[in-house]
């Protein structure tokens, strides 16, 4: 390397500081990487999770969407959503008139500093009306949070990281994702890039691209509607660490890093899982 | 914990009381015998008392560094448990393990501030 090279490199280091995130080149690049993987799967495909990469495993599912066992949670978060609370206000109040905006969630709150989520969002709007938040991960909120998903079906994911602080939570999100947890020493890549396609006991493991559009889910094995963060427990559970608290700070970043990464993708939520 | 250690050595050295009363109509080296084992049973629970705050610790640590693993709770719990019951060799086997675990888990959470970096696909 000639000297004047060097001094070019040198320079640009100085001067570039430290290495900026570029949230759209790390989206693309988990596209192409899932295309290498699955040539001839249209990624688009992947808001069907596993379903997309598993016959067998589909054709289940597409006869247990005949009679989708989320309607009823949809029923229920529909009459939710339209009760209005004892100050008279309702729902639509926070949210506008069309309940179908689950595109835009996560969201960074540029005010507050921080990552709010639909849940979070539901939550604040009955906290602002005087109204006890629900609990995070079941029950009543995963029914508002179906109703409105249901309202955003067909809607492309439309998530925004505007701001220094923006990128900051996707960062720590991202640094969440790619981090070893637990005695097994796996992060979210060993088993949804490295080892996805394959069986994990009875489980075939999906691809994280997709990953966010269907939520919440109606599991088999729950036997109700949870959200993603009841599944991210889950998978920390799974590798022997100790999950974190619903709506903490790390899940609320690992879902926006997450959720982005599906981004123009298209929402189908509520879903069905095993 | 601290308290419970405290009662423990009181419990203990009224035991030893009344077995030194005991002794006056025994040998001599059962008295002996009677009072090492005394001597070791104080000795295993100030050993479990301090391996047990040293695994809290620890946990503690992992837990503030995000990186607790379930496998080291299960084995605290285990240890507080089996203490409770007077099953003290258990209760220190688990202390040791929760140690170590909690090491381990810190190794994890002290490599992977950096590592995670190279593994985000260019
Ligand atoms: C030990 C392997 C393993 C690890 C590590 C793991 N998962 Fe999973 N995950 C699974 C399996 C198996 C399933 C169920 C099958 C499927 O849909 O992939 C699953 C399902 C999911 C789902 C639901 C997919 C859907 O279509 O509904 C999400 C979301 C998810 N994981 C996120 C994560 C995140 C985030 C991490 C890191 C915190 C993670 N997983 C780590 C194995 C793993």
């Amino acid at each position: 390397m000639k000297w004047t090279n060097l001094t070019a490199l040198v320079l640009a280091t100085v001067f570039a500081g430290p290495v900026q995130a570029d949230p759209e080149a790390e989206r693309l690049a988990l596209r192409s990487l899932y295309e290498q993987k699955f040539p001839g799967v249209d990624l688009e495909e992947f808001k069907n999770g596993v379903y997309a990469i598993d016959e067998k495993m589909r054709e289940q599912w597409v006869e247990m969407e005949d009679f989708p066992p989320y309607e009823i949670a949809i029923d229920e978060g529909e009459e939710l959503y339209n009760t209005p609370f004892t100050n008279g206000k309702s729902y639509a109040d926070c949210f506008g008139e069309d309940p179908g905006v689950k595109h835009n969630y996560p969201m960074f709150d540029e005010a507050k500093g921080e990552v709010v989520t639909l849940e979070v969002a539901i939550n604040n709007c009955r906290q602002e009306n005087g109204e006890e938040a629900l609990p995070w991960l079941v029950g009543e909120l995963a029914e508002i949070s179906a109703y409105m998903a249901y309202n955003s079906r067909g809607n492309n994911f439309e998530i925004k990281i505007d701001s220094p602080a923006a990128i900051a939570a996707y960062e720590h999100g991202k640094q969440f994702y790619y981090t070893r947890r637990g005695q097994m020493n796996f992060e979210c890549r060993s088993c949804h890039q490295q080892n996805v396609g394959y069986m994990l006991r009875a489980e075939r493991i999906s691809p994280s691209l997709g990953h966010a559009t269907h939520w919440p889910v109606y599991r088999g094995r729950w036997q109700y509607i949870g959200n993603i963060q009841k599944r991210f427990q889950e998978c920390n559970i799974q590798v022997r660490a100790v999950p974190f608290e619903p709506q903490s700070e790390e899940y609320r970043n690992l879902e926006y890093f997450l959720t982005y990464m599906s981004n123009g993708m298209e929402l189908n939520g509520p879903g069905s899982r095993r | 914990m601290k308290e419970l250690f405290i009662f423990s050595l009181m419990a203990l050295s009224l035991v030893a009381c009344g077995k030194q009363d005991q002794a006056v109509a025994t040998t001599e080296t059962e008295t002996q015998d009677q009072a090492t084992t005394v001597v070791a049973e104080v000795a295993e629970t100030r050993d479990f008392s301090s391996l047990i705050q040293q695994a809290e610790d620890l946990y503690a640590q992992t837990k503030a560094a995000n990186h607790a693993w379930s496998v080291n709770l299960d084995r605290l719990k285990e240890a507080r448990q089996s203490a409770s019951e007077g099953d003290m060799d258990n209760a220190v086997a688990n202390a040791e393990e929760a140690i170590k675990l909690a090491e381990l888990a810190l190794i994890q959470a002290e490599a992977e501030k950096t590592l995670w970096q190279d593994r985000v696909p260019k």
